[in-house]
């Protein structure tokens, strides 16, 4: 009986290990100190040091902030380009890029899949190297992995979360199509569309294979982690670094955790591009509201609800402060004469 | 739009397609407006000085009246140098070029370079302004570039993302499934609306010869075929029952009949060029051009034309041609000079079409 209620306390102390359990060792003697320099873990953030002007500014004033912009630049691409990795787990295959000399890579969700798994890291050079998969966050689609190996490994730092502003320029690099040999990691320049909680969007180009890549800012810094694309060419996705920084240590400790959004979102069911007086339908999407409704690829869609709009995106933004079962009234331009639509928008994440 | 899928970056077919119905957008948060994009108007402003130059001497380049290619002016007694399949001056229709000031000039095809894609025109006219060529070196990775067009502002600008290498062709496409049979390759599929189909290769038809070689295999009409590009003829042998006949197949390009990932994801973000690789020596720039675009010069900040762009070849990148690449060519092009197709494939004049037996 006695010996049975010993076990029970036990066990309690081991599921509860962070809140205080008092067993009778408490009473006799103190814990020993914690060592001074015990090391809080944490993500290898850096703030991003004042930037000249020209790097800044909202619209370049001249040639010379170009000029300002291309030297930066040229100065960080060796650099990045070193801490940028092609990564291949199983079958598939995504980029990634160190952030610590002991070699943490941060990489998406959708890339590493898993924890614990084994990983080939290609260095920018073409070397292989092998790692292991840490925690992942599906919601956000982040993920972090370890190189083994002792290092030291080119790396760069994560910018703070706070640092990120809409209208930064940025460079994103990976390795679209998946890792080759023959190339280095590919850059491409953009600017900061959005930023929000959930991501990161640019207008630097991504395509399949830079998944897990990094997105960096002017100062060297990963402000992103590219994840998902939509049609137009300004649809680039982002892990914002805070999926990081928050959860750092759960990463570390090769935790899977959060589950990809199940919100139902007011969905329309059309691909288009921008129009000068609005927005070109390029793709209908079968069985969808627009198709639905007869919304044709073709129509140029100049009116939304009585309004004139500018662009794809713009539509996309009306859009988003509905919800499913709302309705959507068109005004069309369809082989020159206006058509007026009444579409009644769905929810839901798929078709 | 929020219908639209946004998709996973993982590579090609690989890991199953996730489509996420604009899963992301919360509250729409502030967004930048589109003037201030990479290549929105406001951020093209600043580019006008540096393209001025170049933009004087840049054409639109019209077949039958519709624009099929931009064109750089290489020589005052009106030389323009131009994408050769987008303009197809052999048997293709009438070529005119537009100036920047809007005058329209009747254009004839001259030289032909295949495996670099350019063509080059001669104009009736004399005093045109030059494009300057910067010939000391290619432009670095991450070097800012802009693509001239007829206009005060540049068409786009990007950056160089990779610097000149080969850029490895995509694989023709005949349009067919095969399995291995007594003397050849036995056609087992024949999909519609390719090379295969439009030629008569029927179910049941017996490949034995592709461009001279026996083929025994499967494998061997694979490596045959992997040799020619979108649009080239396939010379075939073909036996189908007692009678062994020739015929050349068009070959289409994958991204007209393949479905995988890879090509669904490149070809968000608008058109693509139809020949867009096999280029022996290119860089890569980030500008999202489209097709019709391709075949003009782009200038570094300098305001020196660094190359002539020679293709989209998905949504990360466009391919040029660097300068001093082009300066070399231009003496052999302007004589006249039709360089043929690489030795190990068909030689410059397609041949002739054999028509098929009832």
């Amino acid at each position: 009986m006695r010996r049975g209620r010993f076990w029970a306390l036990l066990v309690a102390a081991v599921l509860f290990a962070e809140t205080p359990v008092l067993t009778a060792a408490d009473t006799q003697a103190p814990p020993p100190p914690l060592p001074r320099d015990l090391p809080v873990v944490r993500a290898p953030v850096v703030a991003r040091p004042k930037q000249p002007d020209s790097l800044t500014r909202t619209v370049p004033r001249d040639v010379a902030d170009l000029l300002a912009i291309q030297k930066r630049v040229g100065e960080l691409v060796k650099n990045l380009s070193s801490a940028t990795v092609g990564l291949r787990i199983g079958n598939g295959a995504g980029s990634g890029v160190i952030v610590s000399a002991d070699g943490y890579v941060l990489s998406a969700a959708h890339v590493t899949g898993a924890p614990n798994r084994r990983v080939d890291v290609f260095m920018a050079d073409g070397r292989r190297l092998r790692g292991r998969t840490l925690g992942l966050n599906r919601t956000l689609d982040a993920s972090v992995l370890k190189i083994e190996g002792k290092g030291p490994f080119p790396f760069r730092s994560l910018a703070r979360p706070q640092d990120v502003r809409t209208g930064d320029w940025c460079l994103a690099l990976g390795h679209p199509g998946g890792f080759d040999r023959r190339r280095p990691p590919v850059v491409r320049l953009g600017r900061v569309i959005r930023t929000s909680n959930g991501f990161v969007q640019t207008d630097c180009t991504l395509v399949g294979g830079d998944s897990g890549g990094p997105l960096f800012d002017l100062a060297g810094n990963v402000i992103g982690i590219h994840s998902r694309i939509g049609a137009p060419t300004s649809w680039n996705f982002h892990v914002p670094v805070r999926a990081y920084t928050e959860s750092w240590v759960r990463f570390l400790d090769g935790k899977a955790f959060g589950q990809p959004s199940r919100d139902r979102k007011p969905v329309l069911g059309i691909n288009g591009t921008d129009h000068d007086k609005g927005c070109t339908v390029t793709g209908v999407n079968p069985n969808m509201p627009a198709a639905k409704a007869g919304v044709k690829p073709g129509d140029v869609i100049v009116r939304v609800d009585g309004k004139t709009f500018q662009g794809f995106d713009s539509l996309f933004n009306h859009i988003q402060n509905k919800k499913p079962g709302d309705k959507l009234r068109l005004l069309i331009q369809r082989k020159g004469k206006p058509v007026e639509i009444t579409v009644t928008l769905a929810g839901g994440r798929g078709p | 739009m929020s219908g639209i899928s946004l998709i996973r970056l993982t590579r090609p077919a690989l890991i199953s397609v996730v489509l996420l119905f604009a899963a992301v957008v919360e509250a729409a948060p502030p967004q930048l407006p589109r003037d201030l994009y990479k290549s929105g108007a406001a951020i093209r402003n600043a580019f006008r000085p540096i393209v001025k130059g170049t933009a004087r001497a840049t054409v639109a380049v019209l077949v039958n009246g519709r624009q099929k290619a931009l064109g750089a002016i290489v020589a005052a007694d009106g030389w323009v140098l131009t994408k050769a399949s987008q303009v197809n001056g052999i048997n293709g229709g009438a070529i005119t070029c537009q100036l920047k000031d809007g005058k329209t000039v009747s254009a004839r095809q001259v030289g032909l370079h295949r495996e670099h894609d350019l063509a080059m025109l001669k104009l009736e006219a004399t005093g045109l302004p030059v494009v300057m060529w910067r010939t000391d070196q290619d432009p670095s990775v991450g070097s800012l570039l802009a693509t001239c067009g007829p206009g005060d502002l540049p068409l786009a600008v990007g950056v160089v993302s990779i610097h000149r290498r080969r850029i490895p062709h995509f694989f023709g496409f005949l349009g067919i499934g095969f399995e291995d049979s007594a003397g050849g390759v036995r056609v087992s599929r024949v999909m519609p609306n390719s090379g295969a189909s439009r030629v008569g290769l029927k179910v049941g038809d017996v490949i034995t010869r592709v461009a001279g070689t026996t083929i025994p295999r499967g494998e061997a009409l694979r490596n045959q075929i992997r040799r020619f590009r979108p649009g080239e003829l396939l010379p075939l042998r073909i036996r189908r029952g007692r009678v062994e006949f020739d015929a050349n197949a068009r070959l289409g390009s994958p991204a007209q009949h393949v479905q995988n990932r890879s090509i669904f994801m490149n070809k968000l973000g608008g058109q693509l060029s139809f020949r867009r690789g096999g280029f022996p020596n290119a860089f890569a720039h980030d500008t999202v051009l489209k097709p019709e675009e391709c075949g003009g010069p782009l200038v570094d900040l300098e305001g020196r034309a660094v190359g002539i762009n020679i293709a989209r070849e998905g949504r990360t990148e466009s391919h040029a041609i660097p300068a001093q690449v082009i300066l070399g060519l231009l003496e052999d092009l302007k004589s006249g000079r039709q360089f043929a197709a690489p030795a190990n494939r068909l030689g410059s004049a397609d041949p002739p079409a054999v028509p098929l037996p009832r």
